[in-house]
């Protein structure tokens, strides 16, 4: 709850829920109807609440239905305020739940065209009838109960298709987020190819090997029958051959099954500049800085700070909330690099946390002395050294009491090993 | 008496120290030349007298397609005619269409047996060998991309009814002998053409000569 707040994930609904309640209860307050505020008030609650509780909005379209037909004077403009809530839920909630915003709809409809309906307030307005006789009052509840569930039903459709409009269509959000789902597809490709080419090489090893067993023996059969004694050479020759047709199998069978990380991608730290430029699009203000002379580093050294770095950055999205700023700094030394990443996720929760009143004090005791010893761990992290070190670095992930966190990869050799593996 | 001289280049030993034992089992074949080093066996081929040199694909600078190429226009130069045969680990359609094309007389798997090698080795030896014509027009049309040439076209244009009589038994698959016979000429005749053919494509084998012809009929 309180990132959902923290990220102002409330923001935008809530604004469209103060429009609907305004214009609704403006039209009632115009008319005199001050309980028409009770209607607008349920309808605005409704949306209000759709992003965080859906099953309380859900439940709240009936209710305001019938707070409609029993409160407002002006049942015509809070049935379209009704509808124009139904789309904004259809979209807040991105398609979720449909089944039960169904029910709810007809729930919905069904409280109005009972009430509604059958009196013939609603339409007789607009038809120039007055429900006298039975009769028209059930066709009218009819009538009624297929427009306004036919009405609320398009709502929904309408609100759920412009969202999937404006978020995943070709807007900037959406192509932050799939630049960052392609790098990350890029990276998983290209570590899947690399093992792919190293397999195929220990196949192909393996192939020869044990070509080299069947032609040996093949051989030693004909040689066997016209020259008995070299039985014994064929048989230490064929050996041989499958010892080492084995010990090739051994080198496929532990790479196939280990995690060795690829060396070749394209991904270079240059391409740090164009994710960073998404992050800022997602909220999170990202700069890259670079100190001292840079050197040139291989392929698999690229792309092994890339990586680092891009899991930084996505660790960061996913613990800190929006508006954390981030700092990426290269600081190039005459043999070796520090890469630092650096976040105030921690100081900017708080400072949200402040601004909603709650009291924040600053770092205790405790704190500190979490920031000293806690170590911290994870898949990620683990896999992040693991790749580190086979450039001779060092991965050190640390909490910075009050501020935020701070990844910092070392490889103080990186340059001498750059040339050994070129 | 030996009648079969063999040279084997293979970076692999192993596969060597095997062909070794199956042809020097053999009571008319000898194996002459073994040679690890694809670019001395270029070097070394030409000088020997051989009737089939076996060409393997892994070599330690050279491999495959690149080794046979160089390896036929360098027998072809110095008017060596041995056969080559090519192998790889194992038979397919694809490696024998590559071999075929780059000059080699025939192709064949490690994963084929012994006694497969010994045949075809007495098979390519005739001097008019030819695959097939239908295979050959199977695997071009399979892997095969248009190759044309100009001298080829311009000097079938120039050839008279005999001898486009000739190309096409050639095409059929006919031997030098047969095609003399039926057409009642000196069997050097017939040779001669299928020889200067040959140059005029210039291309080193008549597997070649006739992936050419097979798309461009006389």
């Amino acid at each position: 709850m309180i990132r959902w707040i923290l990220d102002r994930n409330w923001f935008s609904i809530s604004l469209y829920a103060l429009a609907i309640f305004f214009s609704s209860a403006g039209i009632e307050i115009l008319q005199g109807n001050y309980f028409g505020l009770i209607s607008s008030f349920s309808v605005a609650l409704a949306v209000f609440s759709s992003k965080k509780s859906i099953w309380f909005s859900l439940l709240l379209f009936p209710v305001s239905s019938f707070l409609i037909t029993v409160y407002s004077v002006v049942p015509v403009a809070a049935v379209s305020a009704l509808a124009v809530a139904i789309a904004v839920v259809g979209g807040a909630t991105k398609g979720k739940k449909p089944l039960w915003l169904l029910v709810s709809v007809l729930a919905s409809a069904t409280v109005i065209s009972l009430s509604l309906g059958y009196s013939g307030s609603l339409l007789g307005g607009f038809l120039g009838f007055s429900a006298s006789s039975e009769l028209v009052k059930v066709n009218s509840a009819l009538f009624t109960f297929a427009l306004t569930f036919f009405l609320f039903l398009s709502s929904w459709l309408v609100g759920y298709f412009l969202f999937i409009r404006e978020f995943h269509i070709g807007s900037n959000r959406d192509m932050a987020f799939n630049l960052i789902r392609t790098k990350k597809l890029g990276l998983e490709i290209a570590k899947q190819n690399e093992r792919l080419e190293i397999a195929k090489d220990l196949s192909d090893l393996l192939v020869q090997r044990i070509s080299a067993v069947v032609s040996v023996t093949e051989g030693g059969r004909y040689a066997v029958a016209s020259d008995p004694d070299s039985a014994k050479r064929v048989l230490e020759r064929s050996y041989d051959a499958g010892r080492a047709a084995q010990a090739e199998l051994r080198r496929l069978y532990d790479y196939l099954n280990s995690a060795i990380i690829s060396h070749v991608a394209s991904f270079k730290i240059d391409d740090l500049n164009e994710l960073a430029v998404s992050f800022r699009e997602l909220g999170y203000n990202t700069v890259i800085s670079s100190q001292g002379q840079s050197f040139r580093l291989n392929e698999g050294m690229e792309l092994c700070v890339y990586k680092i770095v891009f899991e930084a950055l996505q660790n960061v999205r996913k613990h800190a909330p929006i508006g954390t700023e981030i700092g990426v700094d290269f600081l190039w030394v005459e043999d070796g690099l520090q890469v630092l990443v650096k976040d105030n996720g921690i100081e900017v929760s708080n400072r949200v946390r402040q601004s909603l009143g709650e009291v924040v004090g600053g770092y205790d005791a405790a704190e500190d002395f979490d920031t000293l010893v806690n170590k911290f761990d994870g898949a990620t992290l683990a896999a992040l050294r693991d790749r580190a070190a086979i450039y001779k670095g060092r991965i050190d992930a640390t909490q910075v009491a009050g501020v935020g966190f701070t990844l910092s990869a070392i490889f103080p050799d990186l340059k001498a090993h750059s040339a050994q593996v070129s | 008496m030996t009648d079969f001289r063999i040279g084997l280049i293979d970076s692999n030993e192993m596969v060597r120290s095997g062909r070794t034992m199956i042809f020097n089992s053999q009571p008319n074949m000898q194996v002459v030349l073994e040679e690890s080093d694809p670019l001395r066996a270029i070097e070394r081929a030409p000088e020997y007298l051989i009737d089939v040199l076996l060409v393997g694909p892994s070599q330690f600078s050279l491999r495959g397609l690149g080794l046979i190429e160089l390896l036929t226009k360098a027998l072809y130069e110095a008017k060596n005619d041995c056969a080559v045969i090519a192998y790889n680990a194992f038979t397919s359609g694809r490696n024998r269409f590559d071999a075929l094309f780059w000059g080699a007389q025939e192709f064949i798997g490690l994963d084929s047996n012994a006694s497969e090698l010994l045949g075809l080795v007495h098979k390519v030896t005739k001097r008019d060998f030819l695959v097939s014509p239908s295979e050959l027009l199977k695997l071009k049309n399979e892997f095969g991309a248009r190759v044309t040439s100009n001298h080829l076209e311009l000097k079938l244009s120039e050839l008279n009814d005999v001898q486009t009589k000739i190309v096409e038994l050639f095409l059929l698959g006919e031997s030098d002998q047969a095609i003399a016979k039926q057409l009642q000429l000196a069997r050097t005749r017939v040779t001669q053409l299928i020889h200067s053919l040959i140059q005029s494509a210039a291309v080193t084998s008549r597997n070649q000569l006739a992936l050419l012809l097979l798309e461009n009929p006389a």
